[in-house]
Formats: structure tokens, sequence, C-alpha cells
């Protein structure tokens, strides 16, 4: 017996029937391979971070110390991670109670499925801001909090806050100015042996440039000045020169302070009082 | 579907096959099904999370109640598929699907600390998604209805042909 066509009422509930279940099984299978990615993704970071390999280069720009951190990152889920952004705050109450510094990846990164891709972090250290004389001379741990933002499969932001622990190693560190027996000379000065010594514990910094010192009397009155040419990396350095002052200069009770003047770099050294 | 008028002359004959104990053995294991799937998979999911300090998003006893209420209305649809009550039960068990989707979009943020890590995954846009199935089940259950008060012979004719009587489609 021929059957007659269907109505397209009856066509249209059979099509969007099908439609229905198909959305649904195209959206479950969706999901278990979200989640699925998800773990791999996850388990492949905890991988990652056990063996981290980043790279730190530092320089002094302006009055600021800028480290710049960069490591790889993997993604082993199948799904992308895009507009990946990461903003991190560094604090350290006992310094001062306003963020030492704030840094943000430069641009969103986007991480393909089974692909990886590289974060950079540019960190500025101003050290012309109240906790400047403190970074200068002294290491610190410092607070930080991280903050990442992403787009996982196109329809799932992810936020991420992570606290972790800064060593800031001072460019200046241990910074002592040892000031030797003075000496008169036959010329009617008098010959007095300078010795600085500082360590450079900035990963990656060079401090290049001159290192200024004036030697002050108790009354304001300059008594003598000197430069030291620095060049140095990491690590511990000895520099000494001999000032010649007046005779009358008054060393006991004097002060002696140094600018550090590099290249794109210029910032006072706190002050020390002679014996 | 007992009471329907008889199909104009050109239709086979159908035979509504009523509310039979193999539709009914059907539409429970059905129920049983998506119970298991949307009521008490996601439980246990919670409960296993919560065992590594996950927080439930969700009230659990939730997730079992509105779980069940799915899956009832899902084998209540097969059961009453014979019937004129499927286009009205399907409309009911795809608006309840909605109701609950969007209820659940009603604060689709998941926040919870692990080992000092401050985790937020925001799922609002996933499932905006999950409200395209029971959109499409609901205008089904519409059209259905519609078809079903307009040409009550029509869907049961062409679902439950009379046996050893295949439809050929002129």
């Amino acid at each position: 017996m021929l059957q007659p066509k269907p109505s397209a009422l009856y066509r249209l509930a059979q099509v969007l029937r099908v439609l229905a279940i198909l959305a649904l099984v195209f959206l479950v299978l969706f999901l278990a391979t979200v989640a699925y990615s998800a773990v791999e993704m996850g388990e492949g970071i905890a991988r990652q971070s056990g063996s981290l390999q980043h790279s730190d280069t530092a320089s002094l720009v302006g009055t600021a110390v800028v480290v710049n951190v960069t490591f790889p990152i993997r993604n082993d889920g199948y799904y992308n991670v895009r507009g990946l952004t990461l903003v991190a705050i560094f604090s350290n109450d006992t310094i001062q109670s306003a963020p030492i510094a704030v840094t943000e990846t430069a641009a969103p990164v986007s991480i393909p499925g089974h692909g990886s891709s590289t974060i950079s972090l540019l960190t500025e250290f101003d050290l012309a801001n109240p906790a400047g004389p403190f970074l200068l001379l002294n290491d610190a741990n410092i607070n930080g909090t991280l903050f990442l933002n992403a787009s996982y499969a196109a329809v799932i932001p992810v936020n991420l806050e992570v606290g972790f622990h800064y060593h800031w190693g001072a460019p200046f560190a241990n910074l002592t100015y040892d000031v030797g027996t003075p000496t008169p000379e036959s010329n009617g000065t008098i010959a007095v042996p300078v010795t600085v010594h500082f360590e450079n514990h900035t990963p990656g910094l060079s401090v290049v440039g001159m290192l200024n010192v004036v030697v002050t009397q108790s009354n304001g009155t300059a008594c003598t000045r000197q430069s030291f040419p620095v060049h140095t990396t990491e690590g511990p350095v000895t520099l000494t020169q001999t000032f010649y002052a007046p005779e009358t200069c008054q060393l006991s009770g004097a002060t002696i302070a140094s600018t550090f003047v590099g290249s794109g770099f210029d910032i006072s050294l706190p002050t020390e009082t002679l014996p | 579907m007992s009471g329907s008028p008889s199909p104009p002359a050109g239709y086979p004959p159908y035979e509504p096959p009523g509310v039979s104990g193999a539709r009914i053995a059907g539409a429970v294991s059905l129920t049983l099904l998506y119970f298991g799937l949307v009521g008490l998979l996601p439980y246990y999911l919670e409960q296993y999370a919560a065992r590594y300090g996950l927080s439930a998003p969700i009230e659990p006893a939730f997730l079992v109640i509105a779980g069940f209420i799915v899956a009832f209305l899902a084998g209540l649809s097969v059961a009453t598929k014979p019937t004129r009550a499927w286009g009205p039960v399907r409309v009911m068990s795809a608006g309840f699907d909605l109701i609950y989707v969007v209820y659940l979009l009603q604060n689709p943020v998941y926040a919870t600390t692990i080992r000092g890590f401050s985790l937020t995954i925001t799922y609002g846009h996933l499932l905006e998604l999950f409200l395209i199935p029971p959109a499409i089940g609901l205008l089904a259950g519409i059209v259905t209805t519609l078809g079903d008060i307009r040409r009550p012979w029509e869907r049961i004719s062409f679902q439950f042909p009379q046996r050893a009587m295949a439809p050929v489609y002129g």
C-alpha cells in the first residue's frame, strides 16, 4: 500500500527531535573531552613545574631594576588556551605597605592544544620608591601574588590566584665604606684611603658605571669627592681609592655619600656617617 | 491513540500499541540510565572532589532531586509515546530541563582553594550551550503537540504502522 507523504508539521517535529538528540550527544562528547583535556593539561603543568626551566635577566633602567623572567609552558590537552595573561603583585609589608612592584604579561598568550608557548614577565622594581633604599642594600623575601586569566576551550574562562615567594637580591648588598687613616701630604692636603665594598646579589644583573663618592663635613661643606669605576656581574666588589682632602677638613662626624651612575641609570645610595 | 479518529483514505491502518509492559520496562530503564548520568554521576563527582578539598558548587541533594525529575520526565516521555500525551510530556520534560539549566546559570562560578591556590572557573558559557538541546526539544514537543491536534492519526500511523506493513513513502 502506498503511504502518503508526511505533513510538513510531522517532518518538522521529526527534524527537531533528531537535532535535539544530536546537539545533546555533541555537547556530552564535548564536555567529556574538555574534562579529560583539562586533567591532561593540569597533570602536564604539574609535571613541568617540578623542572621549570626559566631564564632571568636583569637590567638597570632609570631608577629601576627591571627583571625579565621567561619560562615555557606546555598544554598537553586537546583544546586551546587563549588570552592567557599573568599579573603579579610583589609586596612586603615590613618594607612598605604599598606593593613594591606590579607586573603583567606584555600581551595575551595563546597556547595551542598539544603545543607550547613562552611567557615573559617584565617586572620593574623602582628603587626611587620608598622601599628603594632598603632594596638597594638588602636582600629580601618578597611575597608575590600571581593572577592568571585565560579562556580554555573557547567557552570556559579560568582565573587562578597563586601566592609565591620571591627572593630579592640587592644590587648593592651590604654596602660599606671603610675610611683608612688620614695621612698629611707634602702639598698641604690629607690623603684618605676609602674602600667601598658591596655585593651584587641580583641574578643576571651587570652593574656597570661610576660610583661617585662625596665626603661632606658635619657643617655641610663638601670635603672631597672621588669616582670609582664599577664593572661587575654577580658577586662581591671591593674598590679602593685615595681621596685628597684639604687640611681644614674635619673628617670626624663627616658623612660619606655616593651616587651610582650607569648607562641610563642614576640613583643615590644611602649615606654613612664617619666615626 | 485511543479515541483518535480513523485515518483518512490513503493512510494505512494503524495500530496504537498502547502503554505496554515492554514500553514501561523501556521507560524505567531509560529513567534509571538518565538518573545515573544526570543525578548520581554529578553527585558522586562532587563527593570525589570533596575528598581533595574541592568545595561543591551545587548542593548534592539538589543535584539528586533535580536529576531524578529530569530522568523521570524522560522516562515518562518514552512511556507515553503511543498516546496524545507524548507532545505535552515532551514539552514538560524539555521545559524542566531548560529551567534546571537556567537555575544553574544563576551562579555559574566554581571557586575553590587548594594548597594556597585559589581557582575560579566560570562555566556560564558552557552551560549556555546546554540550553540548546532542551530548547530544540521544547520546540519539537510543541510542534508534535500541534501535529497531534491537527492530524491525530498521522504520527501514530507513521511511528506505529500495522505489523507486517512497512511504510512505503510515495
